[in-house]
């Protein structure tokens, strides 16, 4: 299987998505699969990726991308060292790949080559894998300890699709100014898609609507940022995925605290007057309200993936087990 | 779980809550099991005080209590910890520190008031009462207890703690900002002293930048004591 995936990267070049720059304007529709995914529950997500394939295909959508590692749930930790955990994983990598055709799809998944493990997003069209996109930045700090277990990817390609050219990057990658992003927009990129498992603290969402903002503007490019959603166990993942269009203004958003697919028509080049076909309500939840769901989404998630029924606790009637 | 020293008032909110809510409220009083460990330990406490011992073991045998009907019923048990005591260990190990997650572990004490307000305010009911918000914090462990006979005011000490514990700022910067020295000094040794607690604690949900655990993970044996 591992011979076989690295056969068909280095197959890029010979697929049919050859590089033809588009003479007129060209609109695309793009789904961001915005999943509450459970670490090690590979049988549902796999389940959970395939619904939302079937639901943005009926959309009509082109491309759907799902978050980081959403195919073993984010963070797998050291599930990540267990060989039988990587090789399940491509097991069930194959029957995505087999049960997905007509729609770009965009997957986080663990990826094992014969002397390195990578975070990487699969690419898959028409029941072939097409490419295989390793994260190039990998954080390392607070939360993250990335490099414990992941090597960084070394090379980035632009994907071809009806003419529109795509970079595919991961989480960190975008946060970092003159990586991947950059890299994929002077090689020609018209359109980023980074796949992001980004855990919520107060304040998170303003640093990464500057970053996504940031990116757009200065590369003029449109940037559709797929977020995880759901709590695992001390984290608690917000959703809130964006696109922003080439002028840097926020084009549409997914819901936070809650699954979403988040479905947009991006016109390449890009006019002013251009509507999103998504809702489009930046009106973001206040802080109050903010952290008091990433609370409840974390408890409820907590209680549901372990598989209690009931919780007990002990009521003082002090303002803290009130709470 | 009320013991000789739950006043009326907080009995009577913890009731009143739970009706709120709709939530099964059960009364197991802790006095008889209270004393059979007064009467056990005293022959062997040579005629000492009572002093913290006899606080934590009414809030031991509380979590006790809590962990019997997690293993009868398959309960999972919610530990109450704020970040404010947490930080500053004001909490005791296998008792009020007892459970399997911990919800609110990471929200400062101010903000628990805060996020109070705003389910009350979106529910647009009383279902917190007012009397809950109003009383000094205690954890009612012996007559008239207040939380600020232990720690500093809670506005002041969340303060100290934020630059401490989130922003790695020195004791010198902190006092230099104006608080009082005396202050900042203790607040930042129980912060210190405390590492083996939290190390002991059940996870809960991160929502500042910086939480205990993966994002601030300090040695327990460490003399490098700034305060």
């Amino acid at each position: 299987m591992h011979c076989m995936l690295e056969l068909l990267v280095s197959r890029l070049d010979k697929c049919p998505f050859q590089a033809v720059k588009y003479q007129n304007m060209k609109s695309i529709r793009v789904a961001l699969a915005q999943v509450n995914t459970t670490v090690g529950d590979l049988e549902q997500n796999t389940e959970k990726v395939l619904s939302f394939i079937k639901r943005a295909s009926s959309e009509g959508a082109d491309i759907i991308a799902f978050p980081e590692l959403a195919l073993c749930g984010y963070p797998p930790e050291d599930l990540l060292l267990k060989p039988y955990f990587i090789s399940q994983n491509l097991k069930f990598l194959k029957y995505i790949v087999n049960n997905t055709k007509d729609i770009l799809v965009i997957l986080g998944f663990p990826h094992k080559t014969k002397d390195a493990l990578y975070n990487s997003a699969v690419i898959i069209y028409n029941k072939t894998i097409r490419y295989i996109y390793n994260k190039i930045c990998l954080p390392n700090y607070g939360i993250f300890d990335e490099k414990r277990y992941f090597k960084p990817g070394e090379e980035t390609s632009i994907i071809q699709l009806n003419d529109i050219s795509l970079g595919v990057n991961i989480c960190e990658d975008i946060w970092v100014p003159e990586g991947p992003t950059r890299f994929q927009v002077q090689s020609g990129a018209d359109l980023i898609i980074n796949i992001s498992a980004s855990p919520y603290h107060m304040g998170k969402l303003n640093l990464r609507e500057k970053v996504l903002k940031s990116n757009a503007k200065r590369n003029k490019v449109w940037v559709c940022y797929c977020n995880l959603v759901g709590g695992q166990d001390e984290l608690v993942f917000d959703g809130a995925s964006m696109i922003f269009d080439p002028l840097g203004n926020l084009f549409a958003n997914a819901r936070q605290f809650e699954e979403d697919l988040l479905l947009a028509d991006l016109e390449i080049p890009f006019k002013k007057k251009h509507k999103s076909l998504s809702r489009k309500s930046p009106n973001f939840l206040k802080k109050d309200e903010e952290v008091y769901s990433a609370l409840t989404l974390g408890l409820r998630d907590y209680v549901r993936k372990n598989g209690f029924k009931k919780v007990i606790l002990g009521l003082s009637g002090g303002i803290d087990s009130v709470l | 779980m009320p013991s000789r020293y739950s006043s009326e008032g907080t009995r009577l909110d913890a009731q009143r809550i739970a009706e709120n809510l709709d939530i099964r409220f059960i009364v197991v009083p802790i006095e008889r099991v209270f004393e059979t460990y007064l009467d056990t330990l005293k022959p062997h406490f040579e005629k000492r005080l009572p002093d913290i011992t006899e606080e934590n073991i009414q809030a031991r045998i509380r979590g006790n209590l809590l962990m019997a009907f997690s293993n009868k019923f398959g309960y999972l048990v919610l530990n109450t910890g704020n970040k404010s005591e947490t930080s500053v260990g004001y909490c005791t190990l296998y008792g009020d520190m007892a459970g399997g997650f911990s919800v609110i572990k990471d929200v400062p004490k101010r903000l628990v008031y805060r996020l109070a307000r705003f389910k009350n305010k979106k529910e647009k009911s009383q279902l917190i009462p007012e009397s809950v918000f109003k009383r000094p914090p205690s954890a009612e462990l012996r007559p008239n207890q207040r939380d600020e006979d232990s720690l500093p005011p809670y506005d002041i000490l969340d303060k100290i703690l934020n630059l401490y514990v989130e922003k790695d700022r020195s004791v010198a910067d902190i006092i230099n900002k104006g608080f009082d020295q005396k202050i900042v000094k203790k607040a930042i040794q129980m912060v210190d002293r405390n590492e083996y607690k939290r190390r002991q604690s059940p996870p809960g949900i991160k929502i500042t930048p910086k939480a205990f655990g993966k994002d601030r993970r300090m040695p327990i044996t460490n003399l490098f004591l700034e305060a």
